[in-house]
């Protein structure tokens, strides 16, 4: 067996081929075969409980004992052993409804789930607020993220590039639907901790309140840890709150969600810096036997250029936004130049118009289209008015008294692309030109500030000095000390911390426990398996992704007010009824091939199925062409397709999704559900030419044979 | 019409249905499909005793069969040699088109395996020189499966012998 | 070039840099969307963060990604 096959598929395939191919032949046997094969059977749906397991187990044994014949006996042992091999593998698909390999259809997360770097159950929380139910919404959310109305608000929303809508038209407000649930829950006080496991005494120090020490701490303490944060600012938070302006992110949102992580028992120290106010040795004294190293990227790269340390007014990006953040709204200067075109400059620049800077320029060494920032900050920086010198790139810094007047530039062009297709910023000779300006906010990048950290001497650095962990647990190379965040990753995402802080959680309880650390990336966990809610294909369709009010330009300048207002209920609810459902349908384009290959009628047209080269998706044709004729749904392996009769009509629905509804017609001598016209229709279509006279009768199979027995039948001598 | 001819004496026929439990445990089938069925006719009054018939209504292997007619996929095919109508399951998708079109109910809907399932004269049996599993285990023996030409005159002698009875 | 977000990338090899770690050599030939690229200064060298079709999010190094035209 291949270690990337499913075991519990492959058990209840080879259990499924005995049986149908008559093994064993021994009734008893059979019995106890097909037994054990209806309970793999469950496990491979993510419908067993613990006791499937024993069952099994029970079974096979009694097979391997009591059967009559050495071939019994044989597959009784055999399912003994293969079962304890595998015994992890089937728990995962008992415990937490997880197929490791993704092999087993009715377990796969949908792409979105996978593209999460947390591994949120997306379709399952897009559900749930759709129908109203927030609270339930955000407990699954934290089931794998501490923080759902942050990354409400700043999520870069991997998700919704995976999103399978999004091959249809535009993706689902996957990141909007998170931060309206979690105000929506919060606001109704319905926004609560699970229960934690009780205190186990143990004691785990997080060096750094930012997302990544956070999460990790949250999951420790639902574990029963005891941990302490050691944070070396005067709020908690890291870059979610000293780097993302408050514009993006208001403060209340952050400490609601801290004071969350808070109150199950999580000490924070504040104004504590490690190596300064504390040392290592000093919290092993204390009683810590774990450390996580969560320190984030607060250094930033020079310019490496003349004037950069001669001058007042030189701010880097980083303390500039954390200066802010902290509170202090002077105006830093009637002139602003941002160098840099990422998101960091983004903020830096939006911010400065809202100190009331007079003029901000960010200055650019590439073109628009390259600019590494995302596009709806750029956007929004250039509605509030913040303006772009592309193609320029900073010379110098100059200045007067001691104090910046000017950064010098030269104009840039793209060189001809090299063999790998990159294209070079050029200077052009002879294009120095001087931005006059009192203030220069390099913003071209962050680095770990390591100092401090000499006393973890075991711990290894990487090349772009980085923490160097194994990416699966967060293990550094020192016995009991992980690290995750930006200090493992470089400058990256919330969510990417939150993600490294649940695996360093899971890795620290581990090591605790004594249990084996993975040596893969686990597979996202689906917390539920919600049914779906019944949309109306032309519905489905026509729903638009919503645009989301946005505070008016002139408050956008002055204040530091929240940008995105946020979603309405309606447009909220009206949004998860676009989710396809990718958790129920896998995908695999069973109907779609049966339809058009096998049946010949082309009734379903789902091109957004296919992820590399999408088609064309037309949910209202199916009500044209579909004769109901079930094909799809017999042969859907999840059950995403489903035909049922309901009201007098057969309906064909995917996911929910109604697209085919047909009257139906009945028995006329009993009364019984035939199948609609149309379908009628086809098979009269097909048999025509050797049935002409079978025209209109509707008659069950039931009473057709009936009366076909009748007309055979010699009740009586026949009459002449 | 198929080379083979099943044929049932009904004077015989005691209703046992155990030719319909053979035919349903030989292709192994759950709840639901019959793919021979025993239809019970009465009981009538027949002069002043109650009478019952119990007619075997397996499929007839018509020579124009309009299950094979209406089968979209080529599941449901009549064989080159013997005529005997019968579905392959590897091409059968499920949509239950033979089971409408035939105007006798024979082909029937197996839940399990979400496929139609009929009688197929069992030809492996017959293949093996052996009866259908119905006829094999039929215990008053008025099932008979053969070709047309041996099919006992049973049916005649006895229309016969009531027309004479009549003079 | 530098990649952009919502580009269309191939994992087409085995990557040279340290950060690569073994079961990334399952990804190679998969297919994915670049969902955070370096947003400070477009690094080459930086790692960047791609979705992979069904395997989930990950951060890698430059170097064994290749656009896909569309």
């Amino acid at each position: 067996m291949s270690p990337h096959t499913c075991s519990v598929k492959s058990l209840h395939e080879e259990l499924r081929e005995n049986l149908t191919s008559g093994n064993p032949a021994h009734p008893w046997c059979r019995q106890k075969v097909s037994e054990i094969f209806d309970l793999v059977h469950d496990v491979s749906q993510g419908q067993a409980g613990e006791k499937h397991l024993d069952s099994i187990l029970y079974l096979a044994e009694q097979l391997s004992e009591q059967g009559p014949d050495s071939a019994c006996r044989e597959l009784g042992q055999y399912v003994t052993v293969f079962v304890n091999q595998n015994h992890e593998e089937f728990l995962s698909h008992i415990r937490t409804h997880t197929c490791p390999t993704g092999h087993c259809p009715m377990l796969t997360p949908a792409p979105c789930q996978m593209a999460c770097p947390a591994g949120i159950d997306v379709p399952s929380y897009v559900t749930l607020a759709g129908q109203g139910k927030y609270a339930e919404a955000i407990s699954v959310i934290r089931s794998d993220n501490p923080f759902p109305w942050v990354c409400g608000l700043v999520c870069t929303h991997p998700c919704e590039f995976m999103c399978v809508r999004g091959r249809m038209d535009t993706p689902i407000s996957i990141m909007d639907l998170k931060g309206f649930a979690a105000e929506k829950s919060m606001s109704s006080r319905q926004y609560l901790n699970p229960e934690p496991m009780p205190d186990n005494g143990r004691r785990v120090c997080v060096v750094g309140a930012g997302p990544g020490g956070l999460t990790a701490a949250y999951y420790l303490a639902l574990e029963g840890y005891r941990v302490t944060i050691i944070e070396a600012l005067p709020v908690p938070g890291g870059m979610m709150m000293v780097g993302i302006p408050r514009f993006r992110l208001p403060r209340e949102v952050i400490d609601r969600e801290i004071s969350m992580i808070e109150s199950l028992g999580v000490e924070l120290r504040l104004n504590t810096r490690f190596g300064t106010d504390v040392t290592l040795e000093s919290l092993k004294s204390e009683g810590f036997e774990a450390f996580l190293l969560a320190v984030g990227t607060h250094g930033t790269y020079k310019l490496m250029v003349p004037g950069e340390d001669d001058f007042q007014g030189v701010l880097p990006a980083v303390p500039f936004l954390r200066r802010v953040s902290l509170g202090d709204h002077r105006m830093p200067g009637r002139r602003v130049a941002v160098v840099g075109g990422g998101n960091v400059a983004m903020d830096a620049a939006r911010t400065s118009i809202r100190l009331g800077c007079e003029e901000v320029h960010v200055l650019y060494r590439r073109t628009h289209d390259q600019m590494p920032a995302h596009h709806e900050e750029v956007v929004e920086a250039e509605e509030e008015g913040v303006q772009f010198s592309y193609l320029t790139l900073p010379r110098e810094i100059t200045g007067e008294n001691g104090k910046v007047t000017g950064i010098t530039c030269v104009r840039t062009r793209l060189s001809k692309p090299d063999e790998n297709g990159k294209q070079r910023p050029v200077p052009v000779e002879g294009s120095e030109h001087v931005v006059a300006v009192d203030v220069v906010i390099p913003a071209i990048g962050q680095e770990v500030i390591s100092r401090g950290l000499e006393s973890f001497d075991q711990v290894n650095w990487t090349r772009r000095n980085t923490i160097r962990v194994n990416t699966v647990t967060m293990q550094t190379h020192q016995e009991a000390v992980f690290a995750v965040g930006d200090a493992v990753t470089g400058p990256a995402t919330v969510v990417e911390a939150i993600s490294g802080g649940k695996k360093a959680a899971n890795a620290i309880h581990r090591y605790f426990e004594g249990i084996a650390q993975p040596a893969l990336p686990s597979v996202p966990v689906r917390r539920r398996r919600l049914e779906h809610f019944e949309v109306p294909a032309a519905l489905k369709t026509d729903l638009q992704r919503p645009q989301m009010s946005l505070l008016n330009n002139e408050r956008r300048r002055v204040t530091f007010q929240q940008v995105r207002l946020g979603l309405d209920d309606n447009q909220a609810h009206n949004e998860s009824k676009r989710c396809l459902r990718c958790d129920i349908c896998i995908r695999c384009g069973k109907c779609v091939e049966i339809c058009r290959d096998k049946m010949g009628i082309e009734a379903l047209c789902l091109g957004y199925i296919d992820f590399d080269n999408p088609g064309p998706t037309d949910l209202r044709i199916t009500a044209e062409r579909c004769i109901a004729c079930g094909a799809c749904a017999t042969n859907c392996p999840t059950g995403a397709m489903q035909m049922e009769d309901h009201g007098g009509y057969r309906v064909l629905s995917l996911c929910g999704t109604v697209l085919n509804r047909l009257q139906l017609e009945y028995c006329e001598i009993c009364g019984a559900v035939l199948g609609p016209a149309r379908y009628h229709d086809y098979i009269m279509q097909r048999v025509k030419d050797i049935s002409p006279e079978m025209g209109n009768r509707r008659v069950c199979l039931e009473c057709a044979r009936k009366q076909s027995g009748g007309y055979h039948a010699e009740i009586s001598p026949p009459r002449q | 019409m198929s080379q083979y001819y099943l044929f049932q004496d009904q004077k015989k026929c005691i209703g046992c249905m155990a030719c319909v439990v053979a035919c349903k445990t030989r292709q192994n089938l759950p709840r639901g499909p019959f793919p021979s069925l025993l239809v019970t006719i009465g009981p009538r009054w027949i002069g002043h005793l109650p009478r019952t018939a119990y007619t075997f209504m397996p499929c007839f292997h018509c020579e124009n069969p309009w299950c094979v007619a209406a089968c979209p996929t080529g599941a449901m095919f009549q064989r080159a040699g013997d005529g005997i109508v019968t579905v392959d399951p590897d091409l059968c998708v499920g949509c239950k088109t033979c089971i409408s079109a035939c105007p006798w109910g024979a082909p029937q809907w197996n839940p399990n395996t979400g496929k139609a399932v009929k009688c197929d004269y069992c030809h492996d049996r017959v293949e093996a020189g052996l009866a259908p599993a119905c006829v094999t285990v039929c215990p008053t023996q008025c099932l008979y499966f053969g070709t047309p030409e041996e099919i006992p005159e049973i049916r005649r002698e006895r229309y016969a012998r009531a027309r004479a009875h009549d003079l | 070039m530098a990649f952009r977000q919502g580009q269309k990338v191939e994992i087409y090899r085995r990557s040279d840099d340290e950060s690569w770690e073994d079961y990334m050599d399952e990804f190679i030939g998969m297919h994915g969307i670049i969902t955070d690229p370096d947003t400070s200064k477009n690094d080459p060298d930086a790692l960047i963060e791609v979705s992979l079709d069904e395997k989930g999010t990950h951060r890698l190094p430059q170097d064994c990604l290749r656009a896909i035209e569309e």
